[in-house]
């Protein structure tokens, strides 16, 4: 999958590659629509026979790509497909009731869901949908009431909680997306992303409690994405420096800090470095030094703030 | 290795069990109608039975990290950032499509 982008050619890729990719991006929900669009209609023009049941994912997986690049009239055409087959699938309503959105024509798409749910109220992938409309159209008030309710009776849906967090967080209500990303971490208390968005949340807050807490949550993100996470490393080195200059912090506490910071400033170091090696290894071009030059300006960034760190 | 093993231990156990009905015959033969079956073929069937199970398994693959903190770590951010649930249409590449 490494080296598709939109100048790849489908011609020049096996059906199992063209499979796997589409797989992948349907498991990472990667939104690449340009070049899901490419190999989605080579693979079906040419082994539609051959994908056997997969062949109605890779239609739906069209289908919103089509929608995202605004050929609805071709994404029609790939949901009629699904529809013939599956006459009286709620999914296919929300397909329906997806290009009703992408059309604007939203008084009918809202009618769809509420139909939708008048006859099943616990269907929650429709409320999500209604959800989801509200949000694309400004209604914000009106998805954050539903999507609450939604949560009260769906506590363990993190889709639902993130989507909830993300709408505070667009509204700046951070102490409300902290909840909700408390009760992400809950759920999921391996993710590292959740750690990582609380903490940073925790900082813009703000306070010594705060900085304690996004101090403890950016450990772990890091931690928990093997020291992968560039954000969390940085983010780390942005908290301890706050609060090595706060009043009120322990020395115990500032101590601490600093060693955090030598620590995640020696990672971030050696991966900048490593990172500027296997790119001038994979450099196609000898006398192209553009990529190199970019990430030698970056790692003079990085050093020169933590430099300014002062250890 | 492995599968020399999970053979050589079934090569047992098939001899303990020819050995078996052998025995069976002579006894049979004798006219002896209660007998044990003689603790050295009862011996090397267990043996073959320990020396394929230890093949059989030592072939196996090693396990899988099922920790949830290695597969988690290898997603990228698209992965866990996903809400299939609340698609919204990236409305920004509406008219930038064309067809090749």
């Amino acid at each position: 999958m490494e080296g598709i982008n939109s100048s790849t050619d489908a011609a020049e890729m096996s059906f199992g590659e063209l499979r796997k990719t589409l797989r992948k991006f349907r498991e990472n929900g990667t939104r690449n629509a340009t070049v899901t669009y490419k190999l989605g209609k080579y693979m079906c023009d040419n082994y539609s026979s051959k994908l056997g049941n997969e062949v109605w994912d890779v239609y739906e997986q069209m289908f919103f790509a089509c929608i995202d690049l605004g050929i609805n009239d071709i994404g029609l055409s790939y949901l009629r497909q699904i529809k013939e087959q599956f006459p009286e699938s709620k999914r296919v309503y929300r397909l329906i009731g997806v290009l009703h959105e992408a059309d604007g024509e939203l008084a009918e798409a809202e009618e769809l869901y509420k139909e939708m749910l008048e006859e099943n109220p616990g269907d929650a992938a429709m409320t999500k949908r209604l959800i989801s409309m509200y949000k694309t159209n400004g209604k914000t008030v009106e998805a954050v009431k539903l999507l609450v309710s939604y949560l009260e009776t769906y506590k363990c849906d993190n889709e639902a909680w993130l989507e909830l967090a993300e709408l505070y967080l667009s509204e700046y209500e951070y102490e409300k997306a902290a909840y909700c990303f408390e009760e992400l971490i809950l759920i999921s208390p391996a993710n590292y992303l959740y750690h990582q968005r609380y903490a940073e949340v925790r900082y813009t807050i703000g306070g010594a409690e705060n900085y304690l807490i996004s101090k403890m949550h950016f450990c772990q993100a890091a931690r928990l994405s093997g020291n992968s996470s560039n954000r969390a490393l940085l983010g780390l080195v942005t908290v301890c420096e706050t609060l090595r200059g706060l009043k009120g912090v322990t020395t115990e506490d500032k101590e601490s800090c600093f060693k955090l910071v030598k620590w995640a400033k020696e990672k971030l170091t050696d991966k900048y470095e490593k990172s500027k090696v296997e790119v001038s290894d994979a450099c196609p071009k000898k006398n192209s030094p553009k990529m190199t030059d970019h990430i030698d300006s970056g790692l003079e960034t990085v050093c020169a703030i933590l430099d300014s760190v002062k250890l | 290795m492995s599968k020399l093993l999970a053979f050589l231990g079934l090569v047992l156990m098939g001899h303990a069990a020819i050995s078996v009905g052998q025995f069976r015959g002579i006894m049979k033969e004798r006219g002896e109608a209660d007998f044990n079956i003689p603790f050295d073929i009862i011996l090397e069937c267990l043996v073959g039975m320990v020396i394929a199970s230890f093949g059989y398994i030592i072939g196996l693959n090693p396990y899988e990290d099922i920790s949830s903190d290695s597969s988690l770590s290898a997603k990228p951010i698209e992965a866990l950032l996903y809400r299939p649930g609340f698609y919204s249409r990236v409305s920004r590449r509406f008219g930038y499509f064309e067809d090749e």
